[in-house]
């Protein structure tokens, strides 16, 4: 009886089934459409900045705003012998202070066509992300700007033709891989590019050269000025990471930055990024403005820490970020919790704070300071 | 005397590595493509399953690519020697990431799920036997190894291992992995197909990997690129 009692507890306390350790052989079967995607719902509680210009400007009487951000995102594609159709589409309904309005993008939809091992073809709409920063990419010089509060958030592509040739070696230099874009703009047409008749012709070659991924792109445009990157990134260590971008127009200005990711013993990865624009705005610029574009200083430093299962929490983690203007010392600082559940629901909640001088660039924003929670179901 | 003690000690050390090797190739082919299943299970019960497609050529190139659950879904990692990447489809574009880093959360680690070789990692430095097993003490190769020594006890009917005790630099146990469920996945491959494992950072806590199919299969080394890391659903096909 005693043995009996003792088995079932052992039983018990491994809660492992029969189940858990079968296949299901159906579960890896293709299909020719697939498809995937999520459901997102934001909701942001703010509090208002009476010192703000634009709130002054604006004539607000409230101290708080409300604002909901939704958004359907379904993302495919499609096999068919060598050829893929490949999209992401993108609705949308947003309300801000009890305005709505509703947006529906094509963020990708392209095909792509795979010529043999080493060469293929893309034709259509399409992201390509170019670079290795995490909050900023200043080589991405055929990418839409990216919101560094938002880094992993998908976004639009343009119109283009891309041809990759891809090619494996043994020894110091194990890849290379050459992408040449062909990307017409109209007044219709990648217009947030460039808005009239024009043509760009890019090429980025990639290496992966003494286990460090490294690009060189040039870029040219029959109506604007040329433009050349450079981008890094490498391992030093198993742990520790660090990367780099630098874009120059020729007789334009250039942009540059620094950053690394490192990963405690304690299992914190801390990521921090610095980035310039010789464009950018100076202190005494951005100063008198009522409102500047998020972002448009001339340098910035971005530190994120971040701790994966805080209190042995599985499938959670915990966050800090301050992004700080380096001209005129203002900061956003966030600080979060994320969990996904086993339900393909994912939650991220945070607490964000503007701080600075009146007439600094966080300083002099409507907001003061927001609640901010996003919960994203996945399909 | 010391000469020939020195030279037998280094032959059967060899014959181990041999044998690491012989343990490798029955776990997995040169060349393959396998499906497998992790789940990870909590102190209360509650569990969560991830379903992994993976492809492995030589000693240092794997891709891998989640198929379930949806959250994790179109998520693909790339390891190519000391390299190890992570393609996240909203993101758009791999970044590079460290070995120990979890991408599931729970027991595994990257290194768990993109496991190379043995014998790429290790080396033997002592072993020894019995009736029915053997029992190898590894020692990392370098320090981006997740686990700085392993003790591995193989079966020596089918060549495959039965446990593996996984500890720090520091001698610290950090997980052991037990290996069951011995069964024929295609010619030549009869592994284990169940691997459990259990650490004690997560008390209570298990996980479970079921390998569902391996198959023999030669892939290019422009498999094991940046530019294929968002195709890897491709080669399913």
């Amino acid at each position: 009886m005693r043995r009996a009692l003792l088995l079932l507890m052992c039983l018990c306390s491994t809660y492992v089934s029969a189940d858990d350790y079968s296949f299901d052989m159906e579960s890896i079967e293709t299909k020719s459409f697939e498809y995937s995607g999520y459901l997102r719902s934001e909701y942001k509680y703010q509090n208002l900045n009476p010192d703000s210009p634009l709130y002054t400007l604006l004539n607000k009487s409230d101290n708080t705003q409300h604002t909901s951000l939704n958004e359907a995102l379904f993302r495919f594609t499609h096999y068919k012998d060598d050829f893929k159709l490949i999209g992401a589409l993108s609705a949308r309904y947003n309300n801000i202070d009890g305005v709505g309005e509703d947006i529906f993008t094509i963020y990708q939809l392209y095909t792509n066509h795979k010529l043999s091992l080493n060469h293929s073809i893309d034709v259509g709409k399409k992201t390509l992300k170019w670079g290795t920063g995490y909050f900023f990419n200043p080589a991405a010089l055929l990418d839409r700007p990216k919101d560094p509060t938002q880094p992993e958030n998908a976004y639009e592509g343009y119109v283009m033709a891309n041809y990759t040739y891809n090619k494996s070696f043994e020894g110091d230099l194990k890849n290379l891989k050459l992408d040449l874009i062909y990307m017409p703009t109209t007044s219709k047409i990648n217009d947030d590019f460039f808005n009239e008749r024009s043509s760009t012709l890019a090429m980025k070659l990639y290496l992966l050269y003494l286990d460090t991924d490294m690009e060189f792109i040039y870029l040219y445009n029959d109506r604007t000025k040329d433009k050349l990157g450079f981008t890094f990134s490498k391992n030093l260590l198993p742990h520790f990471e660090v990367h780099g971008e630098y874009a120059k127009e020729l007789d334009g200005y250039h942009s540059y930055l620094l950053g690394l990711k490192y990963v405690t013993e304690t299992d914190v990865t801390i990521t921090s990024e610095y980035y310039y624009n010789s464009e950018g705005l100076t202190e005494e610029q951005i100063s008198p403005a009522v409102k500047i574009d998020p972002f448009s200083a001339k340098s910035y430093f971005v530190n994120k820490f971040s701790k994966k299962e805080p209190f042995d929490i599985v499938y959670s983690s915990i966050y800090f970020r301050d992004m700080l203007n380096l001209e005129d010392h203002s900061h956003l600082d966030t600080v979060g919790f994320t969990y996904t559940f086993k339900n393909n629901l994912a939650i991220d909640f945070s607490y964000n704070l503007n701080t600075g001088k009146n007439e600094s660039e966080f300083g002099k924003k409507m907001v003061s300071d927001f609640a901010w929670l996003k919960a994203t179901w996945y399909y | 005397m010391k000469i020939l003690l020195a030279l037998v000690t280094s032959a059967s050390l060899l014959s181990a590595n041999t044998l690491l090797e012989k343990v490798d190739r029955n776990l997995q082919p040169v060349s393959s493509e396998s499906y497998k299943k992790l789940v990870n299970i909590e102190p209360d019960g509650s569990k969560k399953e991830f379903l992994l497609y993976q492809v492995k050529k030589d000693k240092d190139k794997m891709v891998s690519l989640f198929l379930e659950p949806e959250s994790e879904k179109g998520r693909a990692t790339l390891r190519l020697g000391d390299n190890m990447w992570l393609y996240i489809p909203n993101v758009g574009k791999p970044i590079r990431i460290a070995s120990m880093q979890s991408v599931v959360g729970g027991v595994f680690n990257n290194s768990d799920i993109m496991r190379l070789d043995f014998s790429a990692e290790y080396t033997v430095t002592s072993q020894k036997e019995s009736s029915s097993e053997y029992s190898l003490t590894l020692k990392a190769k370098n320090d981006t190894v997740a686990y700085d020594k392993l003790i591995m006890t193989v079966d020596k009917k089918s060549i495959t291992p039965k446990k593996v005790v996984c500890y720090s630099s520091t001698n610290m146990l950090i997980k052991t992995l037990r290996y069951k469920d011995v069964k024929k996945f295609a010619t030549g491959i009869v592994r284990p197909a169940v691997v459990e494992t259990v650490s004690p950072f997560y008390k209570g806590y298990k996980s479970i990997m079921v390998y569902g199919k391996i198959t023999p299969k030669n892939f290019a080394n422009e498999v094991f690129t940046l530019d294929n890391i968002s195709k890897v659903g491709t080669l399913r096909r």
